[in-house]
């Protein structure tokens, strides 16, 4: 049986907001703003998702499911593109699809293979599972795209060589999606490398906190950590050669106009 | 045209986001195991002019006929291989020499095959065997130039497009590759289009001279001339 937090209890969570603003003041971080905000958008996204989940736990129907993991792809696909450094325009869509194909492809791999769920839709396991593969591809793929286009930029010799010899535009790229694709997947790999040692993940801290034995929630751990990795390996893949066309005109030529705007 | 042209520019201009053009309304053309040099300050669009012609980049209007074919006809890949550019600073790959040359061979097949046409094209631009093991860190300016060189001959090329190949050469080195040029024109009966900055270069390579001021094209009888208007 889990030890319930109470509302006042939760309220006390303030002593933490107060040491950070604490050492932003005694430092001059001027991060004073940012931590009251941030502070209050964890509290208040968190409540409200809770109570969303929650709602959805106890009307546990795939036509309330759904939707929840629509909005939750296209919010994924957004932040992605927003957080690449001069995103292109129509790259919204590969994110979409970049995200959207790991999703689906990742989930019917871990509920048909490994987790036998009752019902396909089963909140309690689909939304936080989706959420995690979700998040990660996000990531992945963002490093991997902010990641090409630096490689892109530093590679324009290279490429103009390649290019020069006959070689099509995906050959000439090769170099920078390789490089972009090792940058999204290291600090995954990195993960696995200190799983269980340094680092106790979410989920199973999670899962043991709510009364699972140690040994069970390890096993969904596993499941989790390594799918995570794939997620971030295929989301990262796919938006880097659908991201490739981009760069590149049918004619295999160079958009230097994209890739160096000052051009 | 003629048929003795391989190269032939009509009317090509060339404007960044359709601003002011970078090169307009250039007309010549090149015959076979001809050299042409072509004068101007920096800016002038010259790269541009050599990027265009084996279409690294997409002229804006006119036409530029490669053996009577216009090459928007013409697959980049392939025209790419009949017409090798060459940059200011020709770039190496990390690894060996032979690696470089290897670039040249895009099957994997046809490495087996390459051992011997790498070691006669390396001799033709003056290295010898010692030099494939070399890591292309290790080359200095020169040799770095004459490696690229190499991997474009390999390629089969019909027509080197040149970069201001001797920028970044000493005088000795400068003359070497002049000598270097002038065979493989000879031996391959390759047509040449160099860019250059320096008159003796110029002198001693060009059949004919062009210089090229705001984009606009003019053939002159002698590179002096070209120094003497103020266009260099």
């Amino acid at each position: 049986m889990i030890v319930e937090i109470s509302w006042l209890q939760l309220s006390l969570v303030s002593i933490f907001i107060l040491v950070l603003l604490a050492i932003s003041l005694y430092e001059s971080l001027k991060l004073e703003k940012s931590i009251l905000i941030g502070s209050f958008r964890t509290i208040a996204q968190l409540i409200l998702v809770g109570y969303l989940i929650k709602a959805i736990f106890l009307n546990a129907e795939w036509y309330y499911v759904l939707p929840i993991l629509v909005i939750m792809l296209l919010l994924a696909s957004q932040t992605l593109i927003k957080r690449l450094k001069n995103p292109i325009r129509g790259t919204y869509i590969y994110a979409l699809i970049a995200v959207s194909i790991t999703s689906i492809l990742t989930l019917i791999a871990i509920f048909t293979l490994i987790v036998n769920i009752p019902r396909w839709y089963d909140p309690q396991y689909l939304i936080p599972i989706a959420g995690m593969v979700i998040a990660n591809g996000m990531n992945g793929a963002t490093l991997a795209g902010e990641r090409y286009k630096s490689e892109l930029f530093l590679r324009l010799a290279e490429m103009e060589m390649l290019l020069s010899l006959g070689y099509n535009s995906r050959r000439a790229s090769q170099t920078s999606r390789k490089q972009a694709l090792i940058a999204a997947l290291i600090p995954s790999i990195n993960n696995m490398m200190v799983m269980g040692i340094v680092h106790l993940p979410g989920m199973m801290t999670g899962q043991i906190l709510s009364g699972v034995m140690p040994d069970e929630a390890v096993k969904y751990q596993i499941v989790i950590v390594l799918s995570l990795t794939a997620a971030v390996s295929l989301t990262s893949w796919i938006f880097l050669n659908l991201l490739d066309k981009k760069f590149f005109t049918p004619n295999h030529q160079i958009r230097y106009d994209l890739i160096n705007p000052s051009k | 045209m003629t048929n003795n042209n391989i190269l032939e520019y009509s009317d090509v201009s060339f404007s960044y986001n359709n601003t002011s053009n970078a090169l307009d309304k250039i007309s010549f053309s090149l015959k076979k195991a001809e050299i042409i040099i072509i004068l101007g300050s920096s800016g002038s669009g010259k790269s541009t002019l050599l990027k265009i012609t084996n279409r690294l980049i997409e002229l804006t209007s006119g036409c530029v006929r490669y053996n009577n074919q216009d090459i928007k006809e013409i697959s980049p890949l392939l025209l790419r291989k009949e017409i090798a550019y060459l940059p200011q600073t020709p770039y190496l790959i990390e690894g060996s020499v032979n690696d470089n040359l290897l670039l040249s061979f895009q099957n994997k097949e046809d490495h087996n095959l390459a051992n011997n046409k790498i070691m006669k094209t390396l001799n033709e631009v003056g290295l010898n065997e010692k030099y494939l093991t070399r890591s292309s860190h290790e080359l200095s300016v020169g040799e770095k130039q004459r490696v690229a060189l190499a991997r474009t001959l390999l390629n089969h090329s019909k027509i080197l497009l040149l970069d201001e190949p001797n920028s970044a050469l000493d005088e000795e080195n400068s003359n070497i590759l002049i000598q270097t040029l002038k065979q493989i024109v000879e031996r391959e009966r390759i047509s040449m289009i160099i860019v250059t900055h320096q008159l003796d270069f110029a002198n001693n390579l060009g059949n004919r001279f062009f210089n090229l001021k705001n984009g606009k094209i003019n053939e002159i009888n002698n590179p002096k001339s070209a120094f003497i208007n103020g266009v260099i």
